[in-house]
């Protein structure tokens, strides 16, 4: 199997129009919503695929990143880091949906049934079955490429705390593929 | 084998960390093969908003549902039923007299209110669906941010009936110059029912305390405006609601409920089109109201929401001080929408307080042996031998038979709830945190409870055991000794 493409970092710098926007104290709406539209449509993709792998289902996770962005635009006059607030609104969203939505975590194990690779798949499926804020802390660190301290900023926790919820959801994950 | 085969060179296993990784991204490569890269959807996004924009002028998702469902109608059907004012339990006072008298002027209420005289009754919630399919009157989640726009998990309403069934009880009533009459009631929730980590207490404006009703009678026509009630407001702010009534009548009126600071003494509304009214704020409560003029349409405009016309609400202290002030378009929630970090329930237990156990290791393990031995398999122990185990067993058993009679005795024997860490407060009081695994019903980590030593012995909570309890969609009846 060809050596999937490297995503496309989900850092998502502000143009000086955006980072204006954020600014901006009460503009009339057009100017206070500056810069969303790019924003959206630069960063949902990558938070798609944020979700997906939080929740295992490609359709849920778009219907949650949507509405996601339906906060974000709400708030987007008054947000600061626009990254960073769409990121804790999309885990959020994650947790609070795999917290009342028993039956998507049925699906959620067959993430990647055909992937090639054993390993992983095996990764994918211990991946499945980690407590949802280890599976979220892994995923932003490992593959949203978060730092820690961005990672914290988004499951609402401190710094310390991710490094204990990445090592512990490391240690079951060796424990998966060296079995 | 050849002795003069080559050894390939060992290849170092990649660490977990980068395999991780690769695995990441070859799953949703996996899953772009099929479903294709994820496409932004500017107009489904639109739609969406619009939907969450109708909630929040509501100000609580399920309500607003119906409402937007039965159209202004469904406000007028439930307005002409005189707000369910059958139903009220006739208990003793809880508005004092001053209270009523508002903070300002003293001497009784101000012509035209008459102070209500019932004890508003507690509502608990609905059923709840349980384990994961959290319904109306299932508390929030530890962690996650409170939503103001989407109240349905903190209401104990399911439906739009079930909202018309509600028990209320009289604030005040106001009547109007112009004969509108403005029968003011309320209900409170049972906070008990909010799943908070035991060690945290949010302030009293993060989360609602209860419902606000209003009938509204004109000589032309009836309705009902609704508001979510908290037991204070963040200071120098107000929470602002308005409804529009009579419109099917063609007599339509704007209803704005103002909940304020404790010592305003006068609220006074200025409405789009210039009409004001004002009044003493009643236990911090204020309902104002004019008629919507004929050059405004309010349907139009509360379809517009952020684009409706202003509407201004002044809190004043007694000394004419401006308390606090809200001008917003009139059918925008804004002020309900800000993130309030301080209403952010913590996702971590606290730090060990300064006095340890004498014995910490022997306590925790004594700690553990409860939780494990009550609750660590909770299929493999009587309800008997689970309930000497809390603090206090009251209607827990009855909250249990709730649970057992949605999840069958197979489901529940395959949970487990193994303990995350354990902290103590003081000698006397410790926290667990705790992951439910419930096998295919779900895993719900970051869970907290409470133990309590009581004659030497570790005791779980009650409030600890119902919160528990509620994740399963039984409820815990309120005690009467609060």
């Amino acid at each position: 199997m060809a050596e999937p493409a490297p995503e496309r970092p989900l850092r998502i710098a502000l143009t000086a129009s955006q980072r204006r926007a954020t600014v901006t104290a009460l503009p009339a709406e057009g100017a206070a919503l500056e810069g969303f539209d790019a924003f959206y449509r630069s960063t949902l993709p990558a938070m798609v695929r944020v979700a997906t792998l939080i929740v295992g289902s490609r359709p849920t996770a778009e219907d949650l990143a949507q509405d996601a962005f339906v906060r974000v635009h709400a708030h987007w006059a008054g947000i600061d880091d626009p990254a960073a607030y769409t990121h804790r609104a999309v885990v959020n969203a994650c947790r609070s949906h795999l917290r009342r939505r028993v039956l998507e975590r049925r699906h959620r194990a067959s993430l990647a049934p055909d992937v090639a690779e054993l390993e992983a798949r095996e990764l994918l499926d211990a991946l499945a079955a980690l407590p949802d804020r280890q599976r979220a802390a892994v995923v932003l660190r490992f593959y949203a490429g978060l730092s820690e301290r961005e990672t914290a900023d988004a499951l609402g926790c401190a710094p310390g705390t991710v490094g204990s919820l990445v090592h512990r959801a490391l240690a079951t994950l060796r424990q998966a593929i060296e079995r | 084998m050849d002795d003069t085969t080559p050894t390939p060179p060992v290849t170092p296993t990649p660490p977990v960390e980068e395999r991780l990784r690769h695995a990441l991204t070859a799953g949703i490569a996996h899953v772009e093969a099929d479903a294709g890269a994820p496409v932004p959807d500017p107009t489904d996004l639109a739609r969406r908003r619009v939907r969450h924009d109708r909630r929040r002028r509501a100000g609580r998702a399920a309500v607003a549902a119906a409402l937007v469902v039965a159209g202004v109608g469904g406000g007028w059907a439930l307005g002409r039923d005189g707000g369910g004012a059958d139903d009220v339990e006739q208990v003793t006072s809880q508005i004092s007299t001053t209270a009523a008298t508002g903070s300002g002027t003293g001497g009784g209420p101000a012509p035209g209110v008459v102070v209500g005289i019932d004890e508003l009754p507690v509502v608990s919630p609905g059923s709840a669906e349980g384990f994961g399919g959290v319904s109306a009157g299932a508390p929030p989640m530890p962690g996650s941010e409170p939503d103001y726009r989407s109240i349905t998990e903190l209401t104990p309403y399911e439906s739009w009936s079930d909202l018309a069934a509600l028990p209320s009880a009289s604030l005040f009533t106001r009547t109007l110059d112009d004969g509108t009459v403005l029968d003011v009631r309320g209900n409170r929730y049972d906070l008990s029912t909010y799943d908070f980590p035991p060690f945290w207490e949010p302030p009293e404006w993060c989360f609602p305390s209860g419902d606000i009703y209003v009938g509204v009678r004109l000589p032309e026509a009836v309705g009902q405006a609704i508001a979510t009630r908290y037991d204070a407001v963040r200071p120098g702010t107000m929470l602002v609601r308005t409804d529009v009534v009579g419109v099917p009548e063609s007599h339509p009126q704007w209803v704005t409920i103002v909940q304020v600071p404790d010592d305003a003494a006068t609220v006074r509304a200025t409405f789009p089109g210039g009409d004001t009214d004002e009044m003493e704020p009643i236990d911090g409560l204020a309902v104002l109201s004019a008629p919507v003029p004929d050059d405004i349409d309010p349907v139009a405009t509360w379809t517009n929401g952020d684009e409706s016309p202003n509407l201004t609400v002044v809190a004043e202290a007694a000394d004419g001080t401006e308390l606090a002030r809200h001008e917003a378009p009139w059918a925008s929630l804004d002020a309900f929408e800000e993130p309030l970090d301080d209403c952010t329930s913590p996702t971590a237990l606290p730090e060990p307080g300064p006095e340890q156990p004498a014995d910490p290791a022997a306590a925790e393990a004594a700690v553990r042996s409860v939780w494990d031995r009550g609750f660590g398999h909770p299929g493999s122990i009587s309800v008997d031998e689970q309930l000497a185990l809390l603090d206090d067993p009251r209607g827990v058993a009855e909250a249990q038979a709730e649970v057992q009679q949605r999840y069958s005795a197979a489901q529940l024997g395959q949970i487990t709830m193994p303990i995350d860490d354990v902290v103590f407060a003081t000698p006397e009081q410790a926290f667990i945190e705790y992951t439910v695994d419930a096998g295919d019903l779900g895993t719900f980590a970051d869970r907290f409870t409470e133990l309590v030593l009581v004659d030497d012995q570790w005791k779980v909570t009650r409030a600890s055991a119902c919160s528990l309890i509620a994740l399963g969609g039984g409820v815990c009846a309120p005690l009467e000794d609060g």
